[in-house]
């Protein structure tokens, strides 16, 4: 019952669990493991990092979990450098889009009063936030 | 036979012909829906002042003597991620709680403009993010079939709906598989349109080059008629491509002779489970009895979708979901001193798990230094792909597989696991990457009894010829009729599974599963967005 991919995935599963029961990293490929001596591709500082991007964050026991499965799933993904795409250009999109323009017309657009009806918090005819600027 | 048992055309006829009421007829599915949405639980939100009320307002329609339109009185779900105009829209997110749209979705508006009655809104993996519900913020849809396995996803709230006569036909999204995978694991046919065949205003954003609207209907005939309610161009959606209206239904003759049908030798290989193997053969069996023309052809990249697809699709969802920051709409976590805090701990509190993983995964390959070799890399690899299929269409019509890999697994089987769960969708993603229509129709029962689904792959805007394949395959064999039992059975034939799924998944048949949609909030989160 493990579908065909499975089999793609294991060595990379291996190669993990091997650098980790040595204790040292072996890089997998030049461009990752010259970065930084990980055990895992991706490790906790850099779901630190990534995290104040995202604006998302996590405690101590989530981030070994999160570091852990994304460095599963980019281990997985690093499958496409099998391939060699020098010459391949790139699709953004399926369909072939252009610029999609329309008249330079007012039309009628949505109610202001609707449009802050699901705000979390307003004041008058604004979205109301918290402080923004630091205070002096 | 019951009123809730009948395909859309059906009870179209019926409408038509003034046999039966529009009332009558919104009240048998709600009825239905009070009966067993306990067990199955596909429901996020049920319409059913709304739908009554529109339903008497089309019957004094018909009574004016006003003709019956192309879906008048079939009572239709909508996946929680469209905008309805005053029906709570959640993304099946606590980030969303409570969130009431102001506008109307095009295909919402679409759909009743032709006369169907929506009767509410199911559920789906959060942000339509996993293949089978469980990703739900708020509880689990179970598998009518068989209520301790899942329903397939993320549009299992759909296709569990309509597979269990709690709607006449329903809409999913299709990012990955979304609509096609759980149509087969639920017993129910399922397409995923063309890109920019069906409008995406008013679907709440994940993966906007990917993302589609399909239908998920009882048989092929359902699904022409509601895809050409549907598809069309629409100016709110900058990616809508102008083409003229097709009527597919004209084209469902059932007839596949000389038709020329692809098997990629890569949709067959090793990991696909034997009930699956043995249905799908017996499927082509019967298309090549029937005059189709079976021509083996490869597709060499496919091994490479799925990373390609777990590059591109989080990529563009960390993007769109950047617009849950608590401001305009949805949850906001009280109580912050700044703004910066108030989006980090709206967003923490407000998403679930697997959003947050793929946020995170995202936001990794698009950052400075990583986006070449993740990004761009995959982007190249999405050309390759697409490159297989124009190949491949030049010596047949359509390609033919399975939907997916193995039956309906069971509750909690996969949820451990981020990876196991994503090859649910091997055969699916391909399409979406490629931007080619793709359906699936039920073609036998595998493992634990479970449907199976074989899906067709098509050209850009041939949408027509699977439904002629789908629907010539439908004619010759009853599969789309078998109804499911709607009760759990412990018999399980992987044993592995019994331990981790939920006790009271095997035992249970009326009593609710113990999540609860209450659960979520005491406050007030909500949020949708427009496309454009």
């Amino acid at each position: 019952m493990i579908p065909r991919d499975l089999s793609a995935l294991g060595p990379a599963i291996r190669t993990e669990q091997r650098r980790r029961s040595n204790g040292v990293t072996i890089p997998g490929d030049l461009t990752w493991g010259l970065r930084r001596g990980w055990d895992l591709k991706i490790a906790k500082e850099d779901v630190d990092h990534v995290a104040m991007l995202a604006r998302l964050e996590f405690d101590e026991a989530e981030k070994a979990g999160v570091a852990r499965q994304l460095s599963r799933i980019v281990e997985y993904v690093e499958k496409l450098n099998e391939l060699d795409t020098e010459d391949v250009s790139p699709t953004a999109h399926a369909v072939p889009l252009r610029n999609v323009l329309r008249n330079d017309e007012v039309r009628p657009s949505l109610d202001p009063g609707e449009a802050l009806r699901n705000a979390p918090d307003r004041e008058g005819g604004f979205f109301r936030v918290p402080r923004i600027l630091e205070s002096e | 036979m019951e009123l809730y048992e009948l395909a859309a055309y059906e009870l179209r006829e019926k409408i038509e012909r003034r046999e039966v009421g529009i009332e009558e007829t919104v009240r048998a599915v709600l009825g239905k829906i009070a009966e067993v949405d306990g067990a199955v639980r596909a429901y996020v939100t049920v319409a059913r002042e709304q739908a009554l009320a529109k339903a008497r307002a089309a019957d004094e329609r018909l009574a004016r003597g006003e003709p019956a339109r192309l879906l008048e009185g079939v009572p239709i779900a909508i996946k929680d991620n469209m905008c309805t105009r005053g029906v709570e829209t959640t993304c099946a997110s606590k980030i969303l709680k409570g969130f009431v749209p102001p506008y109307d979705a095009t295909v919402v508006e679409r759909l009743e403009g032709a006369g169907a009655i929506i009767v509410g809104k199911t559920n789906m993996d959060e942000f339509a993010m996993g293949s089978s519900t469980e990703n739900s913020g708020f509880f689990p849809t179970r598998n009518p079939w068989d209520l301790g396995h899942v329903p397939g996803g993320s549009s299992g709230g759909s296709t569990a709906a309509v597979a269990a006569d709690e709607a006449v036909a329903a809409l999913g999204s299709d990012t990955g598989g979304s609509v096609r995978q759980p149509a087969a694991l639920c017993g129910v046919v399922g397409l995923k349109p063309t890109y920019g065949l069906v409008s995406r205003y008013g679907l709440i954003a994940f993966a906007s080059s990917l993302d589609q609207i399909g239908p998920i209907t009882k048989d092929v005939r359902d699904c022409a008629m509601v895809l050409g309610v549907i598809a069309g161009h629409d100016p709110r959606d900058s990616t809508s491509v102008p083409r003229k209206p097709c009527d597919y239904l004209k084209g469902l003759v059932p007839d596949v002779r000389g038709v020329r049908i692809g098997v990629p030798k890569e949709y067959f290989g090793e990991g696909m489970a034997p009930g699956v193997m043995a249905a799908t053969g017996a499927a082509l069996k019967t298309l090549q009895d029937m005059g189709a023309i079976l021509a083996d052809v490869s597709l060499p990249h496919s091994e490479y979708a799925l990373a390609t697809y777990y590059i591109v699709a989080p990529a563009e969802a960390s993007s769109n979901l950047a617009r849950y920051d608590g401001v305009r709409y949805g949850y906001r976590a009280p109580g912050c001193p700044d703004s910066v805090t108030m989006m980090t701990k709206t967003r923490s509190e407000g998403f679930g798990s697997e959003v947050k993983r793929r946020i995170m995964l995202g936001t990794y390959t698009l950052s400075a230094g990583y986006y070449e070799a993740y990004y761009l890399k995959a982007l190249k690899v999405r050309t390759l792909i697409t490159r297989d299929f124009d190949r491949a269409f030049e010596k047949c019509d359509c390609l033919v597989s399975p939907t997916s890999p193995t039956v309906a697994f069971r509750l909690g089987e996969r949820t451990d696991d981020p990876l196991a769960m994503y090859l649910s969708d091997i055969y699916t993603v391909t399409a979406n990457l490629a931007g080619i229509p793709g359906i699936s129709i039920p073609c036998g029962f595998g493992e634990d009894g479970m449907p199976v689904g074989l899906q067709i792959l098509g050209k850009h805007y041939d949408e027509a010829t699977l439904l002629r394949v789908a629907y010539a395959f439908e004619q010759a064999t009853d599969f789309h009729r078998m109804k499911p039992a709607l009760r759990a059975t412990s018999t399980s034939g992987s044993a592995s599974a019994s331990a981790s799924a939920p006790a009271s998944a095997s035992t249970s048949t009326s009593t609710s599963p113990s999540a609860s949609a209450s659960d979520c909030c005491g406050r007030a989160p909500a949020g949708g967005e427009r496309h454009a």
